[in-house]
Formats: C-alpha cells, sequence, structure tokens
C-alpha cells in the first residue's frame, strides 16, 4: 500500500489487538473468532492478489476487526501462562515480526514480473484462508 | 533526531558507548571466570537477568533507542538519571516497598513494574520526536527505577545476593548503552526516517504488551477448562503384572 499506511497499519493492529485480548482475558464470549481470524487470513489474501489499495480508513477499520479477533484469542490464554509477561511481550512481539517480515517480503517481491508473483503468493494465502474458514464453519 | 550524524564528537561518543558496553560484558565475564563458584553463579544470573526476561529487555531496548535520539549533553545527562534511578531502585526503594504490604504484593504478585516500564518507554516511542522531549527523562528515571526494583524482587535474599543486584544493574545498563550506540549508527544508513518508523513500530509492540500486563492486576485469574478424569480401573486388572 506504500505511504503513511506502511508505519499506521502495523502500528494500529497491535494496539487493537491489545484490546482484543483485555477482552478474552476478561472472559466476554466473542463468537466465531476462529472464523473471524479464518476471514483476516481470506480477505487480506484477496487484498494481495487483486493489488487492493483500499483508502485508509477501509484498511484500518478491516485490520482493527481482524486484531480483536486475533487478541482474543491470544488473551484467553494469557492469564494462565507460566511467565504472562514474557508471554505477553512474546506474542506481541512475534506478531510484529511477522508484519515486518510482510513488510520486508512486499517490498522485494512488488516489482519483479510487474507484482505477479506477489498477487500469486496473495491469491495463495486467500485459499488458505478460505480453507481455514470452511473448517471453522463445517462441524 | 536531533543529532547530527555527521558529527565526529557524536560519531565517537557512540565509539565509546560500544566500548563500554563491551568492557562491562568482559569485566563481567572475567568475574564469572575469576571468582569463587558458588559468587560465579550470582554474577553471571544477574548480568543475564534483564537480556532473558523480556518484559525488562524490550523497554531497556527501547529506552536506549529514545536516548540515541537526544543531544550529546542530553543524553550523557539522561544516562546519569537513568543510572541514579537504577541505583535508588537496587539501594533505597526495598524497605519503602516493603513496608506498604499492598504495594509489594502489588509488584510481586503482578508485572506492574514491567507494564510501568512498558508504558512509558513505548509511548515516548509513539510520540513526534519534538513532543517526547521532556517525557526522556521520566523513561529513563522510570526503566531505572523498574529495573532496579525488579533485580531486588529476583534476588535470591542471601549472603550473595550483592553480587546478583550488582550484576543485575551492570547488565541492565549494557544493553541500554549498546542500544543507543546500534540506533545511533543505524542512524547513518539511509535517510534515517526508517528508523523513525522502526521506532513507532516497536513503540506499539511495548504499548499492546503493557496494556495487556498492567489487565492482568484487574482481571481476575480464571481456571483452565481441564480434561476429564480417567475412569476407574477395574478390580480385575493387575497393574503389576509383567508383560
Amino acid at each position: 500500500m506504500g505511504g503513511r499506511n506502511i508505519w499506521t497499519l502495523p502500528v494500529t493492529f497491535p494496539l487493537i489487538m491489545a484490546a482484543g485480548g483485555i477482552l478474552g482475558m476478561s472472559g466476554f464470549a466473542l463468537p466465531h473468532v476462529e472464523l473471524g481470524i479464518a476471514l483476516s487470513v481470506f480477505v487480506l489474501g484477496l487484498a494481495i492478489a487483486l493489488a487492493w489499495k483500499a483508502p485508509e480508513w477501509v484498511a484500518l477499520l478491516l485490520i482493527a476487526l481482524f486484531a480483536v479477533c486475533h487478541g482474543y484469542a491470544h488473551g484467553v490464554e494469557l492469564p494462565n501462562a507460566v511467565d504472562p509477561a514474557s508471554y505477553a511481550i512474546g506474542f506481541v512481539v512475534a506478531t510484529g515480526l511477522i508484519h515486518v517480515a510482510g513488510i520486508a517480503i512486499g517490498l522485494l517481491l512488488g516489482r519483479p514480473w510487474k507484482g505477479q508473483l506477489s498477487r500469486a503468493l496473495g491469491a495463495a494465502i486467500a485459499v488458505t484462508g478460505l480453507y481455514f474458514a470452511t473448517g471453522s464453519l463445517l462441524p | 533526531m536531533n543529532a547530527s550524524p555527521a558529527n565526529p564528537s557524536r560519531r565517537d561518543l557512540e565509539a565509546v558507548c560500544i566500548a563500554a558496553a563491551i568492557i562491562v560484558v568482559s569485566i563481567a565475564v572475567g568475574l564469572r571466570l575469576s571468582v569463587p563458584e558458588e559468587i560465579a553463579d550470582y554474577v553471571g544470573n544477574g548480568l543475564m537477568l534483564p537480556a532473558f526476561r523480556y518484559g525488562l529487555l524490550f523497554p531497556l531496548i527501547a529506552c536506549g533507542f529514545i536516548l540515541s535520539g537526544e543531544r550529546t549533553v542530553a543524553l550523557v545527562a539522561n544516562l546519569a538519571v537513568l543510572a541514579s534511578a537504577l541505583w535508588f531502585g537496587l539501594q533505597r526503594a526495598e524497605p519503602i516497598v516493603i513496608s506498604h504490604e499492598q504495594l509489594a504484593g502489588l509488584i510481586v504478585r503482578y508485572p506492574v513494574l514491567t507494564a510501568a516500564m512498558g508504558v512509558t518507554s513505548g509511548g515516548a516511542l509513539l510520540l513526534p520526536i519534538r513532543a517526547r522531549q521532556w517525557l526522556v527523562p521520566v523513561v529513563s528515571a522510570s526503566c531505572g527505577l523498574c529495573l532496579g526494583l525488579s533485580i531486588i524482587l529476583e534476588s535470591p535474599g542471601d549472603y550473595y545476593s550483592g553480587w546478583f543486584s550488582s550484576a543485575g544493574g551492570l547488565g541492565g545498563m549494557a544493553v541500554v548503552i549498546a542500544s543507543i550506540a546500534v540506533a545511533g549508527s543505524a542512524q547513518r544508513i539511509g535517510s534515517g526516517s526508517w528508523l523513525a518508523v522502526a521506532g513507532r513500530i516497536l513503540g506499539s509492540w511495548l504499548i499492546a504488551a503493557s496494556l495487556m500486563l498492567a489487565a492482568l492486576a484487574i482481571v481476575p485469574k480464571r481456571p483452565l477448562e481441564s480434561a476429564p478424569m480417567p475412569t476407574a480401573i477395574p478390580d480385575d486388572v493387575d497393574l503389576m503384572r509383567q508383560p
């Protein structure tokens, strides 16, 4: 997406994810979390495949929705971790490093073959997301 | 960043920072090898404490990152604030914490210290550089004090705990100094604007993790869903029989 989004999205995601994590820790029942996580893989993969440059507010809204689902799943487990401090720091940093890796891959593969390679990878991610979503819907 | 990357005296200072971090680690390794075994264990464990506690390590790296953007005089002054707060935490704060039972209970049971370190250092990284100026001494003092208290609380509390505390303080200072040197040197690569982006991303990680840690003190711990108990073994099964 480039521009300001290079840092606004990776900064927004962990902050909203923390809010989702606190929801999970508090015992709040959030339905269809796994479906939300699977849909995040599908939608974001599709966005790469279609080279969709969403307006900033749309991108932030989507990221925030998905971040709540991801944070909730971690937050449910956090209070009972052996070392909650290391757990919290570890999963946030791991999530952030995945973002950094994604930015690096996007910058490296965005140019070759007019971006076809990165779009193909996006399509593969979307298919994986669809598989996860189907799995969470089927009994 | 305020300091000019091309400033030779600043480059010298960063070289001194790298040398200082290496010297601290060398002294600690030398002590580890030369002093009696029982003391050496305390030195080694104390030195590595800030490196193995991610809740301490990342705020200390962020603190070094923030300090690297300061002018030389402010950098040295803030390092002095950090060292003073660390010394206070190691030497003077323990009796105060122990005399206030509720405060001691909160610190021992919940990672409020690491959350406080993360919120101040992460918040400062998220702010624009001009707006963060007044917050830098607060970050230095907060990181130093929380590090000192964390080391004291992890200290074995026996005859050799002085070695453990001193080594822990040295290890923490080495992490900050090394981060200053690395972030300062990294400013010379490219325009340096990507370093501000990296700083904001690191800041958001710290804030997110710290908010969750702070929430631990409020949210009650829920029991895990345990697996069903095994059914009773029938009376006619001989457990001692060899196959």
